[in-house]
């Protein structure tokens, strides 16, 4: 089963968000990592990165409860 | 607890692949995740970065991704390095071994592409109040048309649409040739990869794939770039990084599923 994630593991995240993302959760982690990768690149400021981590965080919660 | 040789982990968390032949001479005196530390795992030429996990699934919020960082950012002023996505949770350190057996050589190629390289990142903000406006006087076709739009009143929501169009192309056909300038000029410093702009104010971004000892001559080459784009192009350098948009292994394992569920 963990290895059934290894799929994604080598690709850069940016891509990974665009190209063929296989699942709702893949999407919403790939999109957190980008958001982190802008907060530090300086890219987005503090509040810009808090501001969208907890609806983020909420549709990561709400898609494990569907899949459940 | 970290490093607690009685504790039982359920999981082994993976942050990069590196060479095994950096292992000897490596410093790892970052924390890892939930201040777990972080230790090599050699297999073969290759050797994993991981330290144990205490959840098969890691939540990707702030205090998480930010460890994940710090220990490729520990590892990148070290060695060559493939990153390996955040929250990677693999069953044990027999899983992870057997990752690196079962994707050696391609792994091997990976590292020798980046050997001695690091990510750089080239951001380019148009830096004008009204982006619209902005493009209406830089570009007659679109002034043309937004002023045929007004010309009788108040314009159809057809219309609007149309116009709103036009925009978008035209700021897809000025993203797209500043990108094509800024890649013509760096890529004789390193591979580039051009990322889509996030947004209207983005008009490009890119990374570069810079050998160490040519990153002077990455900086030459933006200050040269600069004068050759638009002139409300405020260009923003960031790096080095790992190299992630470098990094292209297309491991498919056994019992995953294609899904359909793509952005």
């Amino acid at each position: 089963m963990t290895l059934g994630m290894v799929m994604w593991i080598f690709r850069a995240v940016h891509r990974a968000a665009k190209e063929e993302l296989e699942n709702e959760q893949r999407n919403v982690r790939a999109e957190l990592s980008d958001l982190y990768r802008q907060l530090e690149r300086g890219e987005i400021t503090e509040e810009q990165f808090d501001e969208k981590e907890g609806p983020l965080l909420d549709r990561l919660e709400s898609s494990k409860g569907e899949q459940a | 607890m970290a490093g607690d040789e009685n504790s039982n982990p359920k999981g082994t968390y993976l942050y990069s692949v590196i060479p095994a032949e950096a292992v000897d001479k490596l410093k790892l005196d970052v924390e890892g995740i939930d201040g777990a530390e972080v230790r090599p795992l050699v297999c073969g030429p290759l050797a994993a970065i991981v330290s144990d996990a205490e959840k098969t699934e890691l939540r990707p919020e702030r205090k998480n991704l930010s460890a994940h960082s710090a220990v490729l950012r520990a590892l990148m002023d070290q060695t060559s390095l493939l990153p390996v996505a955040f929250g990677v949770v693999a069953g044990s350190e027999r899983e992870v071994r057997e990752l690196l057996a079962d994707h050696e050589s391609e792994m091997v190629e990976q590292l020798d592409g980046v050997k001695g390289r690091v990510e750089m990142g080239l951001r380019g903000l148009l830096r004008v109040p009204d982006t619209f406006r902005y493009f209406v006087e830089k570009f007659p076709d679109l002034e043309k048309m937004r002023d045929e739009t007004f010309s009788g009143g108040n314009p159809s929501r057809e219309q609007m649409i149309e116009l709103g169009q036009a925009f978008s192309e035209t700021l897809e056909q000025f993203q797209n040739e500043s990108a094509d300038e800024a890649e013509g000029r760096l890529q004789a410093v390193g591979k580039v990869r051009v990322n889509d702009p996030r947004s209207e104010e983005e008009a490009l971004n890119l990374a570069v794939l810079v050998p160490r000892e040519a990153l002077d001559e990455f900086t030459r080459a933006v200050e040269e770039l600069a004068p050759n784009l638009d002139e409300n192009i405020e260009l923003q350098v960031t790096g080095p990084w790992p190299p992630y948009n470098f990094v292209d292994l297309r491991i498919h394992a056994a019992g995953e599923e294609e899904g359909e569920e793509a952005r």
